[in-house]
């Protein structure tokens, strides 16, 4: 993956839809931010969290019990050193 | 989209429904819609921690998210450049450094030596804890850092 500047982009549209149609994604940044990609068009276009999220936020407008963070369970099991004083 | 490292609780939070930070995670990147860090120990133990999820309740709907999510080249930006020696190097150093003033465990100095790293290497827009103490020390290293509770 490579980065351009929005300036670029529009100086030099031609070879950047080139180097696209050989297979580079460029991320586009404007004012020192990403703003978008220009991607080859026979690639996928990577899915919105939305899209990957659909089943997950359905589940949870069920609503039901919650469980506590094992992450932070793992942590405060293994984390025995500010015990042992 | 913003780049946000995340600890492993917040995202576990956002990919499980069940979990007790599910809804303000959820929530955040909702309104943010973040892009976030993904390095080979946060993914090791998010992988860990899902994968003892799937028998529970949309355990499974949680692992198809991470799933999908890590075939994407952007919602989970892959970072090469954080090898596992190398961070352990530099938690090595951080713990060394700051070890006496914060009570955080090995893994917090991974996490928050990984996020300085991108932070130095390309920025970072902020850092994101469900972890009380790493927020702290987040926070003393300079990571503009949020706190989940």
């Amino acid at each position: 993956m490579m980065e351009i500047t929005s300036k670029q982009l529009h100086e030099q549209t031609a070879s950047m839809l080139d180097r696209a149609k050989g297979g580079q994604r460029m991320r586009i940044i404007r004012n020192g931010k990403p703003a978008a990609w220009l991607v080859p068009a026979n690639e996928e276009i990577d899915p919105s969290w939305d899209e990957i999220m659909a089943e997950v936020r359905k589940a949870r407008a069920k609503g039901g019990p919650t469980r506590p963070n094992p992450v932070l369970g793992e942590r405060r099991k293994r984390h025995y050193a500010a015990r042992v004083h | 989209m913003p780049l946000v490292y995340t600890d492993t609780s917040v995202l576990f939070a956002y990919l499980h429904p069940d979990d007790e930070f599910s809804g303000v995670v959820d929530a955040a990147v909702q309104k943010d819609s973040p892009d976030f860090v993904y390095w080979v120990f946060l993914r090791h133990e998010l992988r860990h921690n899902l994968r003892q999820s799937r028998t529970n309740r949309h355990g499974e709907a949680a692992w198809r998210a991470l799933r999908a999510a890590e075939k994407t080249s952007t919602r989970l930006r892959w970072q090469g450049e954080l090898t596992a020696d190398k961070l352990l190097d530099l938690a090595e150093n951080l713990s060394a450094e700051l070890a006496g003033d914060f009570d955080c465990g090995s893994s917090d100095y991974l996490h928050v030596s990984a996020a300085r790293r991108v932070n130095l290497l390309s920025g970072l827009d902020a850092f994101w804890t469900c972890d009380v103490a790493q927020a702290k020390l987040a926070r003393s290293i300079g990571l503009k850092t949020r706190l989940f509770v």
